[in-house]
């Protein structure tokens, strides 16, 4: 008996598998996260109020709907991640798992569900009541959710806390700086997604976005994260060096060779373009970026669904495969001028359809080869258990599937942005930017050129980022996110 | 012991098996055996001698090329289904995204427990395993002998009558290998579950079991069948017994004979 209990405590010493409690600081995500919503409060005070509106640039480049709802559901998500706080993950989740959370949650899914069905169905005729009402309802129900979490977090804080044997000096201010916060969020939802500008004239958007920014500061508390800060230089500073470096280099090599700006601009040249013009930029990009969801989602979606249709029916994977790889090894831009025939030049739908086909291919390979490849041995577990066979892709095949999926998901990010710009070289809306980027090279315009590019790029990596984030919160488990021992 | 019926019973049971290059070789070649309940059954011999085969077979995870098979008074298959048998293999196998506690609650998610009785259960399977402070832990953070404990309580969790053990401790070093003997000899008797243990460790076998069965190189067939009369609890202390000598010698000339 002894001899177990000592196994076991040398297993604990020996993984640290309790990891110390009382270190608050674990990752630069939540610096990241608090970044973010610095920013996007910014943002969306030039957004809302009415005279930055028009007159700022800020305002100006986020003048499209759609980017100031997507921006409002992002700091909406933010503020709850702040609000949550870092040092406690588990806690996190346990608010999760509280059953009241667990339905409302699948409620909002639903609702989201039913929302983006209704706003497909109103692309054709137009259902503006019924839509109003689904956002009016599930706005209503996630910050009835926002709220339960937040008080099952905080209150999860203050027990662990109290556990240690610490008073917990904070929890007043994590409350107020929580509510605040929450309060601001709400009030930009209320006036991007229901147009409810309350207020709008007087000085109340500006108090509540000090204080939304006070409270930011007084969740993040940068100033208790000095030892991270100091731990992570070391490791950005080369990759940070670098970039400076050859940005320095390519200035000095185009100013000390004299190069013509058509061939190669410097970088201060590049720098002062895009910040001049950066309003217009963001919306073009954004319209095309649009186009790359879309045709992400339809992509993948169908990658995926074939993929698992695929591996449950082995003659179907046969008779698919080939015209798969058929379809892949034609080259898709070359489609373009058909698709534009199709569905006409400035439908978006002639450029969502190319970044579909482009990545329907790497997503069902990629859950092909997931589905397939489940070590022989967890399969006789499960025949030894009399498993059926839809818990036997349930709880084994799909997992092992995830990274390769997501993988796959991966790769499409990239692929469906440079879809979105290429198919439009072939012609579409004067307002996207590879039409816009296509006519500024002809013109030999490439200061514009380059801030194009650098915007399509930004995107390109942010749509990265967001896939890579879904895959550390629906795998956390996977090899590549365990915490490294050296 | 003979009074009471055999919980598995082979009768003449033969398997052959197709190399890649289509020569047929004889795995397993006329196996009568009976194992009775309570029995903690060792089967040992030289590696590719088939003790996975037949345990395979006694299990539904190959079927016999001919002979009778018989688990608990119903062909293999049916035993299967009903699912009255647990099975521990030489790799853990515990799906590295589930937590420990998740892994021991499989079996039970298969037989559609309600989650609430799941958990206590598989909890209470911690508690025999030594594991409890592990439970929120995921398979990688665990030593070798600790996931190979999950996976023995995952495969005990539904109370199965029988246990079929395919060589769990092969890949441990000796010293975990001796403690998990310790405790496996623990959880047997306070289960009173059948076991069937595959080996190729003379001292594991004699150590743990209340019989040893010993296989011949391919074709296996039973060479001899050992009953091993060393009181139970056996204390660690056992191996150092004359008597422990005398059957790990004796063991060990059947197997080189």
């Amino acid at each position: 008996m002894t001899s177990a209990t000592e196994l076991s405590t040398l297993a604990v010493t020996g993984l640290s598998v309790e990891a110390p409690r009382s270190l608050p600081v674990q990752d630069t995500g939540f610096d990241i996260a608090a970044l973010l919503t610095i920013g996007l409060i910014v943002v969306l005070f030039h957004i809302l109020a009415p005279a930055l509106r028009a007159d700022s640039q800020t305002g100006q480049a986020f003048s499209a709907m759609s980017l100031r709802q997507v921006i409002t559901v992002v700091f909406g998500f933010l503020t709850i991640a702040l609000a949550a706080g870092e040092n406690n993950k588990s806690d996190r989740m346990k608010a999760f798992s509280l059953p009241a959370i667990r339905w409302l949650v699948r409620g909002i899914v639903a609702f989201y569900v039913i929302y983006a069905v209704v706003l497909l169905v109103s692309l054709s005729g137009s259902l503006p009541l019924v839509l109003l009402l689904f956002a009016f309802a599930s706005t209503l129900i996630s910050a009835i959710v926002y709220i339960l979490i937040l008080g099952a977090t905080i209150t999860g804080n203050e027990r662990n806390t109290t556990q240690q044997g610490q008073p917990s000096p904070g929890t007043l201010l994590r409350w107020v700086a929580s509510a605040l916060l929450g309060t601001y969020t709400l009030y930009t939802v209320a006036s991007v997604f229901f147009g409810l500008e309350i207020a709008i004239d007087t000085i109340l958007p500006a108090l509540l976005e000090l204080a939304g920014l006070a409270s930011v500061v007084a969740l993040w508390q940068p100033w208790n994260r000095g030892v991270l800060y100091r731990q992570q230089l070391g490791k950005v500073l080369p990759a940070i060096l670098i970039f400076v470096g050859v940005l320095v280099l390519w200035e000095l090599i185009v100013k000390a060779f004299d190069i013509q700006q058509f061939i190669l601009p410097a970088p201060s040249v590049t720098i002062a373009t895009f910040t001049s013009i950066y309003p217009g930029l963001v919306n073009q990009g954004w319209l095309t970026f649009q186009n790359a969801l879309w045709g992400f989602g339809i992509g993948c979606g169908a990658g995926i669904f074939f993929g698992l249709a695929s591996a449950r029916f082995g003659g179907f994977s046969k008779t698919v495969l080939p015209y798969a790889i058929a379809v892949n090894s034609i080259p898709i831009v070359a489609f373009a001028p058909i698709t534009n025939a199709w569905f006409g030049v400035v439908n978006p739908t002639s450029k969502i359809i190319i970044v579909a086909i482009l990545t329907f291919f790497p997503t069902m390979i990629n859950t092909v080869r997931g589905l397939t490849s489940v070590d022989p041995a967890s399969l006789e577990l499960m025949r030894s258990l009399a498993a059926s066979e839809f818990d036997i892709f349930r709880k084994v095949r799909l997992p092992v599937a995830l990274p390769f999926i997501l993988n796959g998901l991966k790769i499409s990010t990239s692929l469906s942005m440079i879809g979105a710009i290429v198919a439009e070289y072939f012609g579409g809306p004067i307002t996207g930017l590879g039409v816009d980027l296509k006519s500024n090279a002809m013109l030999n315009r490439f200061p514009l050129v380059w801030s194009q590019i650098i915007i399509a790029s930004a995107l390109g990596i942010m749509f990265y980022f967001v896939v890579s984030l879904v895959e550390r919160l629906i795998m956390p488990w996977h090899i590549t996110f365990r915490p490294r021992t050296d | 012991m003979t009074s009471t019926l055999p919980i598995v019973s082979f009768k003449g049971v033969n398997r052959r098996f197709k190399t890649p290059d289509g020569q047929v070789t004889t795995a397993l070649s006329d196996i009568d055996l009976n194992i009775y309940p309570g029995e903690f059954v060792s089967i040992i011999g030289p590696s590719g001698c088939g003790k996975s085969t037949l345990i395979r077979i006694a299990g539904d995870l190959l079927p016999p090329s001919s002979g009778e098979v018989m688990v608990n008074g119903k062909p293999p298959h049916q035993t299967r289904l009903n699912r009255e048998y647990g099975m521990v293999f030489q790799a853990a196998t515990l799906y590295e995204w589930r937590s420990v506690l998740k892994n021991i609650e499989l079996p039970l998610e298969i037989m559609r427990w309600p989650a609430e009785k799941r958990e206590s259960r598989a909890r209470e399977m911690l508690e025999l395993v030594q594991l409890s402070d592990f439970a929120s832990n995921y398979p990688w953070q665990l030593s070798g002998g600790m996931q190979q404990r999950v996976a023995i309580a995952r495969a005990l969790t539904f109370e199965p009558s029988l246990l079929f053990m395919d060589e769990p401790f092969g890949a441990l070093d000796e010293i975990t290998r001796e403690r998990m003997n310790i405790e496996l000899l623990n959880i047997w008797q306070k289960t009173k579950t059948t076991v069937i243990f595959i080996t190729h460790s003379i001292q594991e076998a004699v150590y743990l079991s209340s019989r040893i069965i010993v296989l011949s190189p391919r074709p296996g067939k039973i060479v001899d069948d050992i009953a091993i009369d060393l009181p139970y609890p056996r204390a660690p202390e056992v191996r150092d017994s004359d008597t422990f000598h005398r059957l790990v010698s004796k063991v060990r000339t059947e197997l080189h004979a």
